[in-house]
């Protein structure tokens, strides 16, 4: 694959499984009685 | 004058000007005054987002990813994950928080939870932090219109000044927002085209960028993830510094507190995430390839990649790579020049003032400080040019104390001692480590503290400081968002 496009898409993959991570530690401790 | 520097500024005066008179033209006609620190209190979902990720796309993203890349290779992308991060702690934490307070100010924020005294002490700290980094967007501006005209930097950095000037005080933060979407949509077309472009301008196109760090052994610099010592010694650097120095910072707040509702704040994750993260891509590309071709490759890191855009690209492309690269710098100009008068009207004048300042007056001397915040910028950048990254992370040490206090004061316990120990010793040990020749007799006694940062000391320092002063204290004060559900509502302002 294109140098430049496996960057790219290597970096979008990182940036949603940030996102992703922060979302479920989110509701997970909104679950727990945490801030809704 | 030079076309493309002419053509660039045009782009910026149609996008700026137009824009600030349409405001101008609508406030008239509806008879009421704008908030220029707030902009009413109903930024939208693509507003915010768009204004969220852009106003943390400054200098850093746009000269210092090029820079650090070329040298590290692509693992300078994790100050852009960094960024990620960040965009997740202020979405899903201190961007509700301030928005449910209904407060304009971090300093009324603390002043809130922590008394008048301390609002004063944080509100003069944070305006001069900030007026610190107003210094060095002036001098980035400088930097992208001094490669594009030849002139010299410091009279560049007060043409970037002027501009970066007039851009705030025709509208404020509404203005800034409505900028921001137009240049959002020209800076990541012309990106594209550019990275397009480049597969065929560059000599052997991207995968001759890829061949040639396989064939000198430098396979490293292919991935995001570099080495373990990169790894530790940049990626975590950065994370830590970035989170806790910026997840309270006024500029990401002034936008937080500008949105309609939370619901807005926590959804704009999935749009403010990508658009600020992915654009560190392409100058991180810029800055690999330029390593790999000699003639740019001997001009150095700071100016190989910036050199190799401006000599393989066609004039128009690099007219649109500008217009949108000075858009995104001039944006992060507003937003910091913004915050300290913001802070000065409401925090140190406003808040000490019987009855407070009406919202004519508050503009009006928003306004003045913003002009005397730009002529200042302009005079101390014409002299000094500081070396950009260092200096934001010194600037950055000042407020990781402030995210402890903030986060202790709304989920565990009030406690304005505990609050003012906290700071006041975490800015003393960073005064501290900023003084060569004591930080250097530190170092011999423990040597392992050579590669802390300033950012690293004072967040430890307040970290440690707020767990062990809190658990130990007493006649503390219910923390403010415990307070919910009961009769005393935690609003500081109006939400």
């Amino acid at each position: 694959m294109n140098f430049a496009l496996e960057l790219f898409l290597t970096a979008l993959g990182m940036i949603y499984a940030i996102v992703i991570i922060a979302e479920i530690i989110w509701k997970v401790q909104a679950r727990f009685g945490g801030e809704k | 004058m030079n076309t493309v520097l002419a053509l660039v500024i045009l782009y910026n005066v149609l996008v700026i000007g137009g824009i600030g008179f349409y405001l101008t033209q609508k406030e008239r006609r509806s008879g009421q005054i704008a908030d220029l620190a707030t902009g009413g209190r109903n930024a939208n979902l693509a507003m915010f987002s768009v204004t969220l990720a852009i106003t943390y796309l400054g200098s850093a993203h746009v000269y210092g990813l090029m820079e650090m890349s070329f040298g590290l290779g692509a693992i300078a992308l994790w100050f852009s994950f960094a960024h990620t991060i960040l965009m997740c702690v202020i979405c899903l934490g201190t961007g509700p928080w301030v928005r449910r307070l209904g407060c304009a100010t971090i300093p009324e924020l603390i002043g809130d939870m922590y008394g008048p005294q301390l609002r004063t002490i944080t509100a003069c700290i944070g305006a001069m932090v900030v007026f610190g980094l107003v210094t060095l967007e002036t001098q980035t501006l400088g930097i992208g219109i001094s490669a594009i005209s030849g002139w010299s930097l410091g009279w560049s950095a007060v043409l970037g000044a002027i501009f970066g000037t007039a851009y705030v005080t025709m509208g404020g933060i509404k203005q800034t927002m409505w900028v921001n979407l137009v240049n959002a949509v020209v800076m990541y077309g012309s990106i594209t085209i550019a990275a397009f472009y480049l597969a065929f301008a560059l000599p052997e196109g991207w995968e001759g960028v890829r061949q040639h760090y396989m064939a000198n052994d430098e396979e490293f610099k292919l991935s995001i993830f570099g080495t373990p010592d990169l790894m530790v010694g940049f990626s975590l650097a950065a994370v830590f510094s970035v989170v806790f120095s910026q997840s309270v910072n006024q500029q990401g707040m002034a936008a937080a507190m500008s949105a309609k509702d939370e619901k807005v704040i926590r959804r704009s994750l999935w749009i403010a995430a990508p658009i600020n993260g992915l654009f560190g891509v392409f100058p991180v590309l810029c800055g690999l390839a330029a390593a790999t071709i000699p003639e740019f490759a001997e001009l150095g890191p700071k100016l190989a990649g910036a050199t190799m855009v401006v000599s393989l690209l066609p004039k128009w492309l690099v007219i649109l790579l500008q217009a949108g690269f000075l858009g995104a710098l001039l944006s992060t100009f507003a937003m910091s020049a913004l915050a300290p008068a913001t802070i000065f009207a409401k925090d140190i004048v406003g808040a000490n003032i019987e009855g407070g300042l009406t919202r004519a007056e508050e503009k009006r001397l928003i306004r003045r400080v913003i002009f005397i915040i730009g002529a200042l910028a302009a005079a101390l950048t014409f002299f000094n040019h500081p070396n950009v990254i260092r200096a934001i992370t010194w600037l950055f040490a000042w407020l990781a104390p402030l995210f402890f206090i903030i986060v202790a004061g709304l989920f565990w316990k009030r406690n304005t001692g505990v609050a003012f120990t906290v700071v006041i010793c975490s800015w003393v040990i960073n005064c501290t480590w900023s003084i060569g020749p004591i930080k250097q007799m530190i170092v011999s006694i423990l040597p392992g503290t050579a590669a802390l940062e300033n950012a690293h000391i004072t967040a430890i320092v307040a970290f440690v400081l707020t767990t062990v002063l809190y658990s130990f204290s007493k006649n503390n004060e219910p923390a403010l968002f415990s307070r919910v559900g009961s009769d005393d509502q935690p609003t500081v302002g109006v939400a």
